[in-house]
């Protein structure tokens, strides 16, 4: 992959350039200067108008200039691509986080059982499921805002949107992924759980002289069993939590998809695409100079109207002036 | 030596150095097909290219906010454009990117219309060529021919591609070219002219063997464009044609609307770079397979996401699932109309006949089961026509050569003018007069003997018999055994050792089916790394349209032209 940069030479070149036009500009002004020695209003304007053209290199001479100008400021639905885009990097930012609280708290777990961990889960999930949600709206919003801009403009923000609802899509999958194996891996844990606990009970009538049990658990088992069923409900609502996280996800993702291009196909491709544009803007010319052609003929026809009419009346007066 | 990444390491590069921000790509005709060869949309769409532009378009806004990445060639047009454009600049700031060597005046007056000082870059990127695959490149020049010199535009865009194609490849080759061909020789003096012209480009880190250069003309071995293909890739360029990798399908009956034109792309398509190399019956298995695989996990889509476990189901599997559909309805598609095609057009025959023509050297029976096939009325112009010209071309000097009769029956026919006319074209291009070396009967014993075992253990596919001229060059260069007689080095050094980067330009055009063998070589010899190019790739009727825009103008005015070059050949 070899690469030749001529950039120094070219803004070697340039600068000359810049010079070059610069002394030639102050010869003109010398020159223009010179011979009225009382200086006329006239010859001061002119000097002005050449202080102007050195500072901003004869920009002011171009009328497009001007409109250049104001037409720097960029349309305000790029402060809400900025927006997403920063958004976007913190929903990355607390996926990261979330990943690890799931490690954290399936792979160490404490003896305490505190609920600290589940609820910084719980916050998490919940605050990236916004965050995706405010994500969608926005890019939805970009979309009623394409109304009432150009031809160009309106590819440029299509093509904006499908880029972040592509991305937008992406990060919504693998947190899906995320969400999804963290749900398996509690599942088995629980499983694991209710094993341990279905064992515990047989043990326990397994003893030669049953009857005694028969009456039912001692208290320390009471309050073990409670302490089980505690937990496991304390499991199902997390599970439960995940699962409608997945599925308030789900709508984000089906809007989403209608922006998607789909990969590998032929809409997918620059070529494609440019030409189609191209072929869009001649079809538009095309149109406009057939509504101008019909207008033309408007015109025309107007003419020929007014004028039967001019005729006709001045057919009605002339023959009036005659008959008098 | 991957074409494909080289380029699209290229406009990477272009991408990361304008930084971030809002961008838009203006380009020119040649390199928007050099980028969409290597990048989707969707993909660049990811790196903050919104827009994508023509230079020539004269009706874009200004947009401020963006900022130009412009890749272009260095054409005189393309530099007026531009500096129209830098004169009344409609993007905040420019980055300009030339595909090729650019000339100081050039440079000069853009410098001089860039008063209000917007570019910020200039380099040149040597992405001048089409990447294929990642071991073929094309240009996608037909009509380089005139009569048996080149078209001097041709030439000189033929040269730039090359001398982009080793620059990108950061390879700085010993050249050979096939002495027998003029027009090899001069583009093989051509860019030696460049390489000493830019040495300081070309001064790469020396490795133990140099690359090689070897520079062939498609005369050399007409019969390889002629064949119909019986592998995915060639035989959907035969039947359907190629171009950038787009396939037209808008001529195919009762096709559906968004599958008028399709991408057949390795880049991004995993069925397709699977079965890309594998014949006919292959794909058909692989297309049944993949269509179970899509049944099996069609019924749950259908299904209504009832419970909230279907619909994590489905959401998990969607993108994968979209994407599995629209591979999947593309290649059945596809494979379904090529079969159409192989049967309302007896190509199974047709093909046979063909191979048999190509490989074996048996005239009564060839001319035989031609006449046969030309009493079939149901095949086509163009696969009449071909027999005819392949029989032309291998029993051109036959004792009892048949051909006045075969062209009376392609009139009785009703086969048109034109392609009549065309077989004495082809004969005319690619006879034995002009071939340096032979395509047919082997010469020396060893391949005597290799044709004969061959002969003995008979053939596995009849469908595909025949190996490109090219191969046999490549296995004797590969060896070291290439004569240099045949194919000389052009400059006084020679190669010693075997060459291990080899780069293979075919004047003329290559074909898909040379692709594939150069693919097997790639993959079969260790330590060889191959590259093939060609002004285009061909099938059979670009190929034709090629022979026919070389406008040969009957034997008369050809022969006189020929009779120095005879005693150059040898």
């Amino acid at each position: 992959m070899a690469t030749r940069r001529l950039t120094e030479a070219f803004l070697l070149l340039r600068n000359n350039a810049a010079q070059n036009r610069h002394i030639l500009a102050e010869q003109v002004s010398n020159v223009s200067s010179r011979p009225g020695s009382a200086r006329s209003p006239g010859a001061e304007l002119d000097e002005l108008a050449d202080d102007r053209m050195a500072l901003v290199s004869g920009l002011s001479l171009d009328p497009e200039a001007a409109i250049g100008v104001t037409k720097r400021l960029p349309p305000k639905w790029v402060d809400g691509v900025e927006e997403i885009q920063y958004d976007v990097t913190r929903i990355k930012q607390k996926m990261k986080d979330l990943a690890s609280l799931h490690d954290k708290h399936l792979n160490r777990p404490t003896l305490d059982d505190s609920t600290e961990e589940e609820h910084a889960i719980e916050i998490t999930t919940q605050e990236i499921t916004q965050m995706f949600h405010r994500c969608q709206r926005s890019v939805k919003s970009l979309q009623s805002r394409a109304r009432n801009c150009t031809e160009q403009e309106e590819r440029l923000l299509r093509n904006v949107m499908s880029s972040l609802a592509q991305s937008l899509q992406d990060l919504s999958t693998n947190f899906r992924h995320t969400q999804s194996g963290y749900l398996k891996r509690m599942k088995n844990r629980e499983e694991r759980s209710k094993h341990f606990f279905d064992t515990s009970v047989p043990l326990m009538d397994d003893g030669e002289d049953h009857t005694l049990y028969d009456r039912g658990f001692t208290d320390d088992q009471l309050v073990l069993v409670e302490q089980n069923t505690l937990m496991v409900e304390e499991r199902e609502r997390e599970i439960r939590q995940i699962v409608q996280s997945i599925s308030d996800l789900n709508e984000i993702f089906r809007e989403l998809a209608g922006m998607v291009v789909e990969q590998g196909t032929v809409l997918d491709r620059i070529d494609y695409n440019v030409e189609q544009s191209c072929v869009k803007t001649e079809e538009g010319l095309k149109h406009l100079q057939k509504a101008e052609q019909y207008q033309k003929k408007n015109r025309k026809m107007l003419v020929i109207l007014i004028l039967f009419v001019l005729v006709i009346v001045l057919v009605v007066v002339l023959i009036g002036v005659k008959l008098k | 030596m991957n074409v494909v990444l080289a380029v699209k390491q290229y406009v990477s590069k272009m991408i990361e150095d304008s930084g971030p921000g809002m961008k838009v790509l203006l380009m020119d005709k040649e390199t928007t097909s050099v980028v969409s060869m290597v990048y989707m949309q969707s993909e660049i769409l990811q790196k903050e290219v919104y827009l994508f532009e023509h230079i020539d378009s004269s009706n874009r806004e200004s947009m401020k906010h963006l900022k130009a990445i412009c890749f272009l060639r260095p054409t005189k047009e393309n530099v007026e454009y531009l500096i129209k454009e830098l004169r009344r600049p409609k993007y905040s700031i420019y980055f300009l990117y030339f595909s090729n060597v650019i000339s100081k005046s050039d440079v000069k007056s853009l410098a001089e219309a860039d008063e209000q000082e917007v570019v910020s870059e200039v380099q040149e990127f040597y992405g001048d060529y089409i990447a294929v695959n990642p071991h073929v490149f094309s240009l996608n020049i037909v009509g380089c021919y005139q009569g048996r010199s080149w078209d001097p535009v041709q030439l000189s865009r033929v040269t730039q591609g090359l001398t982009a194609l080793l620059l990108s490849l950061k390879k700085c080759p010993m050249i050979r070219y096939q002495l027998s061909s003029d027009m090899a020789k001069r583009l093989a003096e051509g860019v030696k002219q460049v390489i000493t012209k830019e040495y300081e480009l070309f001064d790469f880190r020396r490795t133990e063997v140099p690359p090689l250069l070897l520079i062939l003309d498609r005369s050399d071995d007409a019969i390889t464009p002629l064949l119909n293909q019986w592998t995915y890739q060639a035989m959907v360029h035969e039947l359907l044609g190629i171009n950038n990798n787009r396939i037209d399908l808008s001529r195919v009956p009762g096709i559906s609307k968004d599958l008028k034109e399709v991408v057949l792309s390795a880049e991004n398509d995993e069925f397709y770079a699977n079965n890309m190399y594998l014949n006919f019956g292959e794909i058909g298995t692989n297309i049944k397979n993949l269509m179970e695989d899509f049944q099996r996990k069609k019924p749950k889509e259908q299904q209504k996401l009832e419970s909230i476990s279907d619909m994590k189901a489905f959401v998990e599997n969607y993108p994968q699932f979209k994407k599995m559909s629209g591979t999947v309805s593309k290649h059945v598609t596809v494979v379904g109309e090529l079969s159409r095609l192989v049967s309302e057009r007896h190509l199974m025959e047709v093909s046979e006949v063909e191979q048999e023509l190509a490989c074996q050297s048996d005239h009564s029976n060839a001319l035989q089961n031609v006449k046969r096939l030309l009493q079939n009325q149901r095949l086509s112009e163009l696969d009449a026509t071909r027999l005819v010209m392949l029989y032309a071309l291998h029993y051109e000097r036959h004792s009892s050569n048949a051909l006045p009769g075969l062209l009376a029956d392609l009139r009785t026919r009703g086969v048109s003018e034109k392609y009549r006319r065309l077989v004495s074209t082809v004969v005319e291009y690619g006879g034995k007069r002009v071939r340096g070396s032979d395509l047919f009967s082997p010469k020396d014993a060893v391949a005597i003997t290799k044709q004969f075992f061959k002969g003995l253990k008979g053939v596995e596919n009849v469908y595909t018999q025949h190996q490109p001229f090219l191969l046999e060059t490549l296995d004797q260069l590969i060896k070291g055994k290439l004569k240099d007689n045949l194919y000389p080095y052009l400059g006084p050094n020679t190669l010693r050792d075997r060459p291990q980067d080899i780069i293979v330009f075919m004047v003329g055009g290559a074909t898909y089916e040379e692709a594939f063998t150069v693919y097997n070589l790639n993959r079969t010899t260790p330590g060889v790394r191959i590259v093939l190019g060609g002004t285009t790739i061909h099938n059979t009727k670009s190929f034709l349209e090629e022979v026919n825009a070389a406008g040969f103008h009957g034997r008369s005015s050809e022969s006189s032209q020929a009779a120095p070059r005879s005693s150059v050949r040898r």
